[in-house]
């Protein structure tokens, strides 16, 4: 108690030195403890951009392809699925629901999502959050397109607004189909998954703008079907690129998983998003480890700031240590006083470091989910932080030591000389 | 049964690097209640013997004995507690912890030993430690400074500040390493006469050091380090 007391007093008394100490080791915690609130927040990002779905279905391929494709829209699948096939597992008795997806055309960039009432009634993110309308419908039309928060507030889009789209996925596309224009009809509320970034029409349309195509290639101009025939008429849809699945129950899953992938009529391929989004953030751990280890050898540099800081105080507290020994305190009060004032510090910055990560926190939160799609929740420091947190006491505590055996052999040999 | 004498020493010798004795000291011995003046030139090792009695340093060679206890067998923490219980000590100067405040370093010995703060609280009617602190500091004359920052006051009040902080607790050896060396001279006096009446109020034994000889007619008995100490006699022949 005494030994607080006087620890406070004396840092008190050098509070300058020690508020920058202090703040040093807040800043270094802040950043470790800010570098895993971000990464806890882009990992739970990440896993809930698709909930409740239990399979993904595509052509053969590889899992993680078609995870990205599909749900993430990066990259694309190269095979399509015949709908016979897809209306086939739709049908069977343990499938629940179905989401139909044909991809491959963008707008400017944003992936254009072929699909049906489907998606907005049984498509979850987060747990159990469902794309939302803020304005307008879903595609009723067969030129009907619903856009993603991103693409309304990016391309300066309303309800109303005509658009052309491209085929392709890339950035600039040379082949537009200008010849039919698409008609926006609603608004997606912000969900801070790649729903965002995408515009969704119906497979009919997706069919549509494609008519007449042949082996790629779009007809020559004025030879196509008009815009009228193919209201009038809509193409009937014979394939798509990829599908949900969610089972009746979840038992079912691994039945219906195996079924599928090892039918022999058509090569498909069934995965589990959840194992497969588990695999990819394996794949990414690696940089997240290496910025862990970032964070935390900041701290230790932060920590290293405070040993130097009570180190350099040593010299001109001689005097001092002097005085205590000669009015009765032992060495093992001099330690004791200097460990104390380590361990002060230390308490201190890691309490600062938290504030500020709150304070970060709740300044930051709207801006970066807004900007990144990413969600970092506040909430109590979670056991792992407690962990760092007592990791780090326990170093400054440790670093504490090394002044306070110093002070310790110093007032031993030093005895009541003073010297300068 | 008489008690044991405030210091008796006998063959002490101590050297701060092996081989290179600072102090040899064939016999000295203070009785209880003395005010004894100890002088010597500079380097002559006055400091390192009042280091050696308050068991600061260890002795290497010979018998210490401080107020009966024998130094020379205790430990290191036993040598802390016995000092902070039974000594007083006032340094040349910057006696005080410029942190605290001025009833904080008066009391400080009294809140590191237990013992001391006891008998303090016994001995006297006293209420508190810091009403005992302003007691002294009043008789002092550096009753008004009790809540003052250390580094505010004159050196002269920084002395008696120390002197309290000294005094605070009966100790029954005041040991005093030149305190007076930054006074000037009527201050001295000053100081040694409020010195002389607080240990006479405890009966306390008073081993003043200074190598200024114009204070010694004021003690009862003088010493000189340098007829005392072997190591300095030795250094003497060979100037
Ligand atoms: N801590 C120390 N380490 C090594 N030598 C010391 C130390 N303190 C004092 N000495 C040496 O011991 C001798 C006596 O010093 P000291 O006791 O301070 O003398 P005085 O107090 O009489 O001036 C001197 O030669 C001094 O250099
Ligand atoms: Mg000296």
């Amino acid at each position: 108690m005494l030994a607080l007391k006087l620890a406070l007093k004396s840092l008190w008394n050098r509070r300058f030195a020690s508020t920058l100490t202090v703040a040093s080791i807040a800043l270094s915690v802040a950043l470790l403890l800010g570098v895993e609130r971000v990464r806890l927040g882009a990992r739970a990002g990440f896993a809930g951009t698709i909930s409740q779905t239990d399979l993904i279905v595509g052509a053969r391929g590889g899992a993680v392809p078609l995870l990205l494709s599909t749900v993430f829209h990066i990259g694309h699948a190269t095979n399509a699925v015949p709908y016979s096939a897809y209306a086939a597992i739709k049908a069977r008795p343990d499938v629940a629901w179905t989401i139909p997806l044909s991809l491959g055309d963008s707008h400017k960039g944003f992936r254009v999502v072929g699909t049906t009432e489907d998606f907005y009634q049984h498509y979850h993110y987060r747990r159990d959050e469902q794309p939302r309308l803020v304005l307008g419908h879903t595609p009723q039309a067969l030129f009907d397109v619903v856009i993603g928060s991103a693409v309304a507030t990016k391309l300066g889009y309303q309800v109303g607004s005509a658009l052309t789209l491209a085929h392709g996925v890339a950035e600039v596309s040379f082949q537009n189909h200008t010849d039919k224009p698409f008609n926006v009809c609603g608004i997606l509320a912000p969900t801070g998954t790649p729903i965002d970034r995408s515009l969704f029409i119906s497979l009919e349309g997706e069919e549509a703008i494609h008519a007449d195509w042949a082996d790629g290639a779009p007809p020559q101009s004025g030879h196509g079907t008009s815009v009228a025939a193919l209201i009038a008429h809509p193409p009937a849809v014979d394939e798509i690129t990829a599908f949900f699945v969610g089972a009746k129950s979840r038992g079912d899953t691994l039945t219906l998983q195996r079924d599928i992938n090892e039918t022999k009529a058509v090569a498909l391929t069934a995965v589990i998003p959840g194992v497969t989004l588990n695999e990819l953030w394996d794949l990414v751990a690696y940089g997240e480890n290496g910025l862990r280890l970032v964070s935390a050898c900041v701290v230790v540099v932060g920590l290293l700031g405070m040993l130097v800081s009570i180190y350099h105080s040593l010299s001109e507290r001689r005097r001092e240590m002097a005085i205590l020994r000669a009015i009765g305190a032992g060495p093992r009060m001099i330690v004791t006083l200097m460990v104390v004032e380590a361990g002060l510090l230390t308490i201190l910055g890691a309490a600062g470091g938290l504030m500020l990560v709150y304070v970060g926190l709740v300044l930051a939160q709207p801006y970066v989910e807004a900007e990144f799609g990413l969600l970092i929740p506040i909430q109590a420091p979670a056991s792992g932080e407690a962990g760092y947190l007592s990791a780090i006491f326990g170093l400054g505590l440790l670093l504490g030591a090394i002044p306070a055996w110093r002070a310790y052999r110093t007032t031993l040999h030093d005895g009541l000389t003073m010297r300068l | 049964m008489t008690a044991a004498p405030a210091v008796a020493i006998k063959d002490l010798s101590f050297a701060y690097h092996p081989g290179r004795d600072v102090l040899q000291l064939p016999t000295m011995v203070i009785s209880r209640g003395e005010r004894v003046f100890l002088h010597g030139p500079s380097g002559s090792g006055k400091t390192t013997l009042l280091g050696l009695i308050a068991g600061i340093l260890r002795p290497q060679g010979g018998s210490l004995a401080v107020l009966g206890a024998d130094l020379g067998t205790m430990s290191g923490s036993e040598r802390d507690s016995f000092r902070g219980e039974r000594l007083g000590y006032v340094f040349q100067m910057f006696n005080l912890i410029p942190y605290l405040s001025v009833v904080e370093n008066i009391t400080l010995p009294c809140l590191l030993s237990a013992p001391r703060r006891a008998r303090l609280m016994q001995a006297g009617s006293v209420a508190s430690l810091e009403l005992a602190a302003a007691a002294i500091a009043e008789r002092l004359g550096i009753g008004g400074l009790l809540g003052t920052p250390v580094t505010e006051l004159s050196v002269g009040q920084q002395q008696r500040v120390a002197v309290a902080r000294a005094l605070l607790g009966a100790p029954e050896l005041v040991i005093a390493d030149e305190p007076t060396s930054a006074l000037d001279s009527e201050h001295r006096e000053d100081f040694l006469r409020l010195l002389f009446d607080e240990t006479a109020r405890s009966g306390a034994t008073v081993l003043f050091v200074s190598h200024d000889l114009t204070l010694a007619p004021l003690f009862q008995r003088t010493l000189s380090l340098r007829d005392l100490n072997q190591v300095a006699a030795a250094r003497g022949t060979h100037a």
